[in-house]
């Protein structure tokens, strides 16, 4: 375990020294070190799901032919899924198959896992990404006007409302929307997969829990880079306020904030399954539970593989950001 | 040698009574505590406080709005809502209680594990976090959750099992840096073995941040039973489960909202309970004190 990381941050280092100047050198070594480290999460991800799939109590072969089969169908079917072999054979057939793109067929429906994933993906996605815009938009400027006049009353207003959206259940705000602008309203259909219109409760939703959190940590990170120095310099320079407020204030709450944003990414993955069995959305997350009430082990085990590897990836990627947003954080 | 007891105790308080001077005057985690008192007393209380059995089903009281005989309605089948949630209350507690309590157990047995021996064992269990983390929380349970019978027992450790990593890490920090400190250095040279040393000098001293994380801990695994049990995977019928009542009355949203909202509100309150007075105790206990701040 620990040879390979000294390998991994030594030899890229070594590398890469005679190609680049220091600085550019320090940051490419430290995408090669977390793209290492990045490889083995990768592999136990996908050893860990084949695992949870193979411990599953009860004969997925006797739950595909109901209540009525002969021996001879049983058998046969078990020697078409291969699951007379012992354990490492059918690892290394799943590993295998992964890296070329199969992740076998759907007990059920018997299409190709990775088509119905790649069909729903995109559209669990738009959810998600739509989420992510009224996080941003809804966190941060409530909580740069917060942090502007702070303990006034739309301050302390709009924390309680921020507390409340943290606590609050996904799925109940989700009902409570379609209570209110669905069927009192009837502002936006309450369920369903179309136009823009269909896309709003669901992104609402979806988007509380982050753009309350956002808020609050927006709101806190600017009063903290409110007390540093370089606030004072700038104000005594004689700047105009809002030149203070965006480019010395607010560009210093991005390391957080973007944090927030990337780690909250795995929220909507897991808030996809409620947000979209509520709303009829027919994506990832619906996909991955009706595949579970059907036992369809295949589909279970695609999805779950695929929407963990979305995540991971893009930790990784807000990982390497970072390096972007600010040239100080040292690589080593 | 017998160690000098008095004099600690005589030098003005320790860590917990400072901690709980600090928190008496946040008046945000004073709120939290309430709203935990007033759950646990209603919950351990259940059939005091109870106006109705939860569990009778009276068929021509079905879907009654809120009145004075039913302060919160009455379901589809006609069982009383508040006494459905008072009894939820208890179930809600269980599951907060036990699942954070198995993924401290196994929180602070591999993180001090990580942390004291480091090395290979060390880096197992840290990547094998790693991994662990890799899954979105929720989807992860469910995975779980559909390997298995789907009950509140399964429940428990299933949320246990997935929620252990952030413990770990945050203990294995902890040892990490408790086991510089002299005290520990001077057990090691008067021939201390590992084990006491650990369970007396190390783990004792590690307990700060591992509380806060428990008392979040306990929020995030009410609000994922809540969304288990909401998506069918968690507790079963009849058990009033907070979470089944919001997903048996989402089909009545139209005609008999109430059946709703309130176990919704329920779930709200406890879960911003825990998360105030979590938060409360964290600014108490070390206001640097780099920590988790919110339930997943």
């Amino acid at each position: 375990m620990i040879l390979p990381v000294a390998f991994s941050v030594l030899v890229p280092k070594f590398i890469l020294s005679f190609f680049f100047p220091k600085p550019i050198e320090q940051m490419l070594t430290y995408i090669v070190k977390r793209t290492l480290l990045f490889i083995p999460v990768v592999w136990g991800v996908i050893t860990l799901t084949f695992i949870l799939m193979f411990v599953v109590p009860g004969d997925p072969v006797l739950s595909m032919v109901g209540e009525r089969y002969d021996e001879a169908t049983v058998e046969q079917l078990r020697e078409d899924l291969h699951l007379d072999e012992p354990m490492y054979m059918q690892y290394g057939r799943f590993f295998w198959n992964l890296m070329h793109g199969d992740l076998g067929h759907s007990y059920i429906t018997n299409r190709p896992v990775l088509d119905t994933i790649l069909d729903k993906f995109p559209k669990t996605m738009l959810l998600a990404g739509a989420a992510m815009v009224v996080s941003i938009i809804l966190g941060l400027s409530v909580g740069i006007v917060s942090s502007l006049k702070p303990y006034s009353w739309f301050d302390k207003g709009s924390m309680v409302i921020a507390l409340g959206g943290i606590s609050a259940p996904v799925f109940w705000v989700g009902l409570m929307l379609v209570l209110i602008f669905g069927i009192q309203l009837r502002w936006f259909p309450s369920s369903g997969y179309g136009g823009l219109a269909f896309l709003v409760l669901p992104a609402i939703t979806l988007g509380t829990r982050s753009s309350a959190f956002l808020a609050r940590v927006t709101r806190a990170t600017m009063l903290e880079v409110k007390s540093k120095d370089f606030m004072r310099t700038a104000k005594a320079k004689g700047l105009p306020k809002w030149v203070i407020i965006v480019k010395h204030q607010f560009v210093n709450t991005l390391i957080p904030v973007i944090t927030i944003i990337g780690v909250d990414f795995g929220s909507y993955l897991s808030g996809a399954v409620l947000t979209e069995s509520i709303f009829g959305w027919p994506g990832i997350g619906r996909l991955a539970l009706d595949s579970i009430l059907k036992r369809d082990f295949p589909m279970i085990q695609g999805t779950v593989l695929v929407t963990a590897l979305v995540f991971i990836t893009v930790n990784f990627l807000v990982d390497l950001l970072y390096g972007v947003i600010d040239p100080r954080i040292k690589y080593e | 040698m017998k160690p000098m007891n008095n004099i600690t105790e005589k030098s003005g308080g320790g860590l917990w009574q400072e901690t709980w001077k600090r928190l008496k005057r946040d008046r945000a985690a004073m709120f939290g505590l309430v709203i935990i008192g007033i759950l646990i007393t209603v919950g351990v209380l259940a059939p005091l406080f109870a106006p109705y059995n939860p569990f009778k089903v009276t068929l021509e009281k079905r879907l009654l709005g809120p009145s004075l005989e039913h302060w919160l309605g009455t379901d589809h089948f006609g069982r009383d809502i508040l006494s459905r949630i008072i009894y939820g209350a208890r179930i809600s507690l269980e599951v907060g209680i036990i699942a954070s309590s198995i993924s401290l157990l196994l929180g602070m047995l591999f993180g001090t594990v990580a942390g004291y021996y480091g090395g290979w064992i060390d880096n197992v269990i840290m990547r094998f976090t790693d991994i662990m983390f890799g899954f979105p929380a929720l989807l992860f349970l469910i995975g779980i959750m559909a390997a298995f019978e789907p009950n509140l027992t399964t429940v428990f450790f299933a949320i246990g099992f997935v929620s252990w990593p952030r413990m770990a890490r945050i203990m294995r920090g902890q040892v990490l840096s408790v086991k510089e400190n002299d005290y520990v250095m001077a057990n090691v040279a008067l021939g201390q073995k590992d084990g006491p040393l650990i369970l007396r000098h190390i783990i004792p001293n590690c307990l700060a941040p591992v509380i806060v994380a428990f008392t979040m801990g306990i929020a995030s695994a009410i609000m994922a039973e809540a969304s288990l049990s909401f998506l069918g995977l968690g507790a079963q019928p009849p058990t009033p489960s907070w979470g089944s009542m919001v997903n048996f009355g989402k089909d009545y949203l139209r005609s008999a909202p109430w059946l709703t909202m309130f176990p919704g509100i329920a779930i709200g309150l406890t879960v911003l309970g825990f998360n105030l007075f979590g938060d409360g105790l964290r600014d108490a206990l070390d206001p640097t004190m780099e920590l988790p701040t919110r339930a997943e």
